[in-house]
C-alpha cells in the first residue's frame, strides 16, 4: 500500500506546477548563493593575499640588508645603521596574522565578514585594538550574506512548509479523505508517507546543491557528511513540524499560518531574542569608548615621571634590570619598554572582558541551541567552514601569542644593548594559524535529539487526534 | 488590521518620545515621528492592498496566504540581500590596506606623485624665511614648527579629502543602487526612509563624519597657530600654554540635519513608494477587479 501511495504522490508532485516552480527557485537560489559565496571568498582571499604578499616583499627587501650587516659587522655602511635598531627592525619587517578559513567558507560566510581579517604583528600592537577595520558596504552588512548556508537554513524550511502544509487537510477539504479511508488506508499512513516522500526529495535536493557547492568552491569533502547529515536533521525537524500541525485536523489556511509562524519564530524571533539575552547577560564596552579609554591609559602611562617609571621597572623586572648594560640603564629605552609593558598590560586588562565575553557568549549560545535549533544547524555549517566565532577567537588568541613573542624578542635584544643581525631578524616571529576546529558532533546530536522528540510528539498527536486526522 | 498596526506604531512612538527627555525638545523630532507614522501607514496600506489583490486573483485562501508570505520573504529577506550584494559587485570598495597605502603614499610622495614631503617642507621653509627676511628658522620671531605642522596638516587634509571623497562617492553610489531597487521592492523604500527619518542612515553618518572632521581641523589649526604665534620660538618643544586657554576651546557640538535634508537624500525612495501606492490604488479600481470575486 505504501509503495502505491509513494508512486501516486510522486506522480502528483511531478504534475504540480508549484512543485516545479519551487524546484527552479531553490536551484536558482542555490546557484546564486554558490556564485555569491565564491566571489565573496575570492575577494577576501585577494585581500589576505595582498597582506601576505606585502610580508613576503618586505622580507625579500630586508633579508639582504641583514646579510650585509652580519657579514660586514662594524664595517657596514652607515645607511644600514638604523636597520640594526631592534624597534626599527620590528617596524620595517611588516608581518601580519591573517584569518583565512578554507574555501568551504565560501558556502558559509559566518563571522568572516564581521571580524577583522588581519592584524599587524608589531611591537606596540594590541590584539584588542585592531587598526585595520575592513571597509564594508553598510548596506551589505545590514542585509547580510546570501550564501549557501542562508539558503539551507532559511529557504529550505520554506519549501518543506509549502510542500507539506496541506498534506492531509487538502484531501479532507476536497472530500477525498473519506474515500481513501474506505480503501483501507489510514490517514496516518497517508500523512507519514507524504511527509516522508517530501522529506526524502528535499534532502536529496539539498545534498545535490551541497555537492555542487563543494565541487565549485573546491571545498574539503571531509566536511560533506557533516553538511549532509546537518541538512537531513534540519529537514527532519521541519518535516516533523509540518506533520505535527497536520495532525491537528485544521484547515490548510490555518496550517499555513501556523507553520509560517513557526518559521518566523524559529528563524527570526528566537535568534533575535537570543542575541538580546546574550547582549544583556554579557554586555561589551562600545568600541569607541574602549578605544578612548585605551588611548587615555596609554597617554597617562607615557606621561608618568621618569623616576617613577625606573623605580617601577627595577621593582617589577629585577632580573632584566640586572642584565641591562650600564649605558642603557636609566635611559629612554627603559621608558619605552615600561610604557609598552604597562600600557599593553592595562589595555589587555581592559580588553580582557571583551575577549572573555566572546567565549561566554559562545557558551551561552551553545546552551541555548536546544531552544533554537536554527543556531545548531547554522553552527554545524559555519564550524565546519571555519567561520564560527570560536574559530575567530582561536585566531585572536594565536595573534596575541605571536604579539607577545615579538615583544619579548624585540625588548630583550633592545635592552641588552645588542643590534639586529640576520639571526635576530630571522627570529622575529611570524604568525602561524591555529588548526581549525570543526567539531560538529554536539550540534548534530542536538538537532537529531530535537527532531526525534518532535517526531515522538507527532506520533503521540496522531494517535490522540486519530478521529480528526 | 492596518489601522491597528498604525495605532501600535503611534503608541510606541509616543512612549519613546515621552521616555526620552531630549526627544521632547524641538519640532524636528515630532516631525520625524509624524513622518514615520505616515510612512508606515502608507506601507501598511500597500500590504493590505496587495493582500486584497492577491485574494481576488487567487481564490484558494491557503494558496493566497502562501503567496503573500512568499512575497514577504522575497521582499524583506531575499531581495535586500541580493540588491546589496549586486551593489557591492557593481561598485566594489577598496580593501582598507590598499586604501591606507594610497593615502600614505600620496602624503609622502605628493598628490601628483612627484612632490616628496622633504621637497615640500624645504619649499615652505624658504617661503617663510623670505616672508620674515631671515636666513634660518631659529631667527624667526615665531615658532616655525607650529607653521610646518599646520602646513603638513593642510596637505594631509587634501589627501584625506581626495581619498575619503572617492570612498564616500562609492558608498553613495552603492546606496543609490539600493535606492533604485525600491521600484521593485517597496520594503526597500520603507527601510531606507525609516533609517533616514530616524537619522540613522549612511547619509546621516557621512554628515556627522564631515562635521567631526571639520571640528578636528579647526581644533588642530587653533593648536598649531597657538604654537606658532603664541610666543614660543622654533625648537621650543617644552613650551606650554596655560590650562585656561584649553578651557576656552569650543567643544564639539553636533547638530543633526533637519528632516527636510534627510528626505532630500531619499527622493528616489519617496517617488517609489508613492508610485507603488498609486499603482495599487489603480489596480483596485481596475474594471476586471470585482469585489464579488472575494465572496
Amino acid at each position: 500500500m505504501i509503495t502505491t501511495i509513494l508512486q501516486y504522490e510522486l506522480k502528483q508532485l511531478l504534475r504540480k506546477r508549484v512543485g516545479w516552480a519551487l524546484l527552479l527557485f531553490i536551484l536558482l537560489g542555490g546557484g546564486y548563493a554558490i556564485a555569491y559565496g565564491w566571489l565573496n571568498y575570492q575577494h577576501y582571499r585577494t585581500q589576505i593575499g595582498e597582506v601576505q604578499q606585502k610580508q613576503a616583499e618586505t622580507y625579500a627587501e630586508l633579508a639582504p640588508k641583514y646579510d650585509t650587516l652580519t657579514q660586514l659587522g662594524d664595517q657596514a655602511p652607515e645607511r644600514l645603521n638604523s636597520f640594526g635598531d631592534p624597534i626599527m627592525a620590528d617596524f620595517r619587517y611588516r608581518r601580519y596574522s591573517t584569518w583565512l578559513p578554507g574555501s568551504l567558507s565560501a558556502l558559509a560566510v559566518g563571522q568572516r565578514d564581521q571580524q577583522t581579517p588581519y592584524q599587524r604583528i608589531q611591537l606596540y600592537r594590541n590584539v584588542n585594538l585592531p587598526e585595520l577595520e575592513e571597509i564594508n558596504n553598510p548596506e551589505q552588512l545590514l542585509a547580510g550574506n546570501f550564501d549557501l548556508s542562508f539558503v539551507l537554513v532559511y529557504l529550505l524550511p520554506l519549501l518543506v512548509i509549502v510542500l507539506g502544509f496541506n498534506a492531509l487537510s487538502q484531501d479532507r477539504e476536497e472530500g477525498i479523505l473519506s474515500l481513501l479511508k474506505v480503501q483501507g488506508l489510514t490517514p496516518k499512513q497517508l500523512l507519514f508517507t507524504r511527509v516522508g516522500l517530501q522529506f526524502g526529495l528535499l534532502w536529496g535536493l539539498s545534498l545535490l546543491i551541497c555537492s555542487i557547492g563543494f565541487g565549485v568552491v573546491g571545498a574539503d569533502w571531509a566536511h560533506w557528511p557533516a553538511w549532509g547529515l546537518g541538512c537531513g536533521a534540519w529537514l527532519l525537524l521541519w518535516a516533523g513540524l509540518v506533520a505535527w500541525v497536520n495532525t491537528w485536523g485544521r484547515s490548510s489556511a490555518f496550517n499555513a499560518t501556523v507553520l509560517a509562524g513557526f518559521w518566523i519564530v524559529l528563524l527570526i524571533l528566537l535568534p533575535a531574542l537570543t542575541n538580546f539575552w546574550v547582549d544583556r547577560t554579557y554586555p561589551v564596552l562600545p568600541r569607541s569608548e574602549f578605544m578612548a579609554t585605551a588611548r587615555d591609559i596609554s597617554s597617562q602611562e607615557w606621561d608618568r615621571p621618569m623616576a617613577a617609571i625606573l623605580a617601577d621597572f627595577q621593582k617589577t623586572q629585577p632580573d632584566l634590570y640586572a642584565k641591562i648594560p650600564q649605558p642603557i640603564r636609566d635611559t629612554q629605552a627603559i621608558k619605552v619598554f615600561m610604557y609598552n609593558e604597562n600600557s599593553i598590560a592595562k589595555v589587555e586588562q581592559l580588553g580582557a572582558p571583551l575577549m572573555r565575553t566572546g567565549s561566554q557568549r559562545l557558551d551561552l549560545e551553545n546552551r541555548l541551541k536546544y531552544l533554537n535549533p536554527a543556531y545548531a544547524f547554522n553552527a554545524i555549517l559555519t564550524t565546519s567552514a571555519g567561520t564560527e566565532l570560536s574559530n575567530f577567537i582561536d585566531w585572536q588568541n594565536a595573534t596575541k601569542e605571536t604579539l607577545k613573542q615579538n615583544r619579548e624578542l624585540v625588548t630583550q635584544i633592545g635592552l641588552s644593548g645588542k643590534t639586529f643581525k640576520k639571526a635576530e631578524f630571522e627570529r622575529l616571529p611570524t604568525f602561524k594559524a591555529p588548526p581549525l576546529k570543526a567539531q560538529v558532533g554536539g550540534n548534530l546530536l542536538c538537532l537529531g535529539v530535537l527532531a526525534g522528540l518532535l517526531w515522538l510528539l507527532v506520533w503521540w498527536s496522531a494517535q490522540r487526534n486519530a478521529a480528526q486526522v | 488590521m492596518a489601522l491597528a498596526l498604525l495605532l501600535l506604531v503611534l503608541v510606541l512612538s509616543g512612549i519613546l518620545a515621552l521616555s526620552q527627555p531630549q526627544l521632547s525638545q524641538g519640532t524636528d523630532v515630532w516631525l520625524r515621528l509624524l513622518g514615520l507614522t505616515t510612512l508606515y501607514a502608507l506601507y501598511y496600506f500597500l500590504i493590505s492592498a496587495m493582500a486584497v489583490q492577491l485574494a481576488a486573483a487567487i481564490r484558494q485562501p491557503a494558496l493566497s496566504l502562501l503567496s503573500l508570505l512568499s512575497i514577504w520573504v522575497l521582499s524583506t529577506v531575499i531581495l535586500p540581500k541580493v540588491v546589496a550584494a549586486s551593489a557591492e559587485q557593481q561598485k566594489p570598495l577598496l580593501g582598507v590596506m590598499q586604501f591606507n597605502e594610497q593615502m600614505h603614499e600620496e602624503r609622502e610622495k605628493g598628490l601628483n606623485g612627484h612632490d616628496p614631503e622633504d621637497a615640500r617642507s624645504k619649499r615652505f621653509e624658504r617661503k617663510i624665511l623670505a616672508k620674515y627676511s631671515v636666513d634660518d628658522p631659529s631667527k624667526l620671531p615665531i615658532n616655525y614648527d607650529g607653521l610646518l605642522m599646520q602646513e603638513d596638516e593642510y596637505y594631509g587634509n587634501a589627501v584625506w579629502d581626495k581619498h575619503f571623497g572617492l570612498l564616500n562617492r562609492d558608498l553613495r553610489q552603492q546606496a543609490q543602487y539600493t535606492a533604485w531597487s525600491s521600484f521593485i521592492n517597496p520594503f526597500q523604500a520603507l527601510r531606507n526612509l525609516s533609517l533616514s527619518l530616524a537619522n540613522a542612515d549612511l547619509y546621516q553618518h557621512l554628515h556627522f563624519q564631515k562635521a567631526a572632521e571639520m571640528y578636528r581641523r579647526t581644533l588642530i589649526r587653533t593648536l598649531n597657530e597657538k604654537m606658532a604665534y603664541g610666543g614660543s620660538k622654533t625648537g621650543d618643544w617644552d613650551w606650554t600654554v596655560p590650562e585656561a586657554w584649553f578651557s576656552e576651546l569650543e567643544d564639539f557640538n553636533y547638530e543633526a540635519p533637519a528632516m527636510a535634508w534627510s528626505l532630500q537624500q531619499r527622493t528616489l525612495e519617496l517617488v517609489a513608494i508613492a508610485a507603488w501606492a498609486l499603482l495599487l490604488i489603480l489596480l483596485l479600481w481596475m474594471p476586471w477587479w470585482k469585489a464579488e470575486r472575494l465572496l
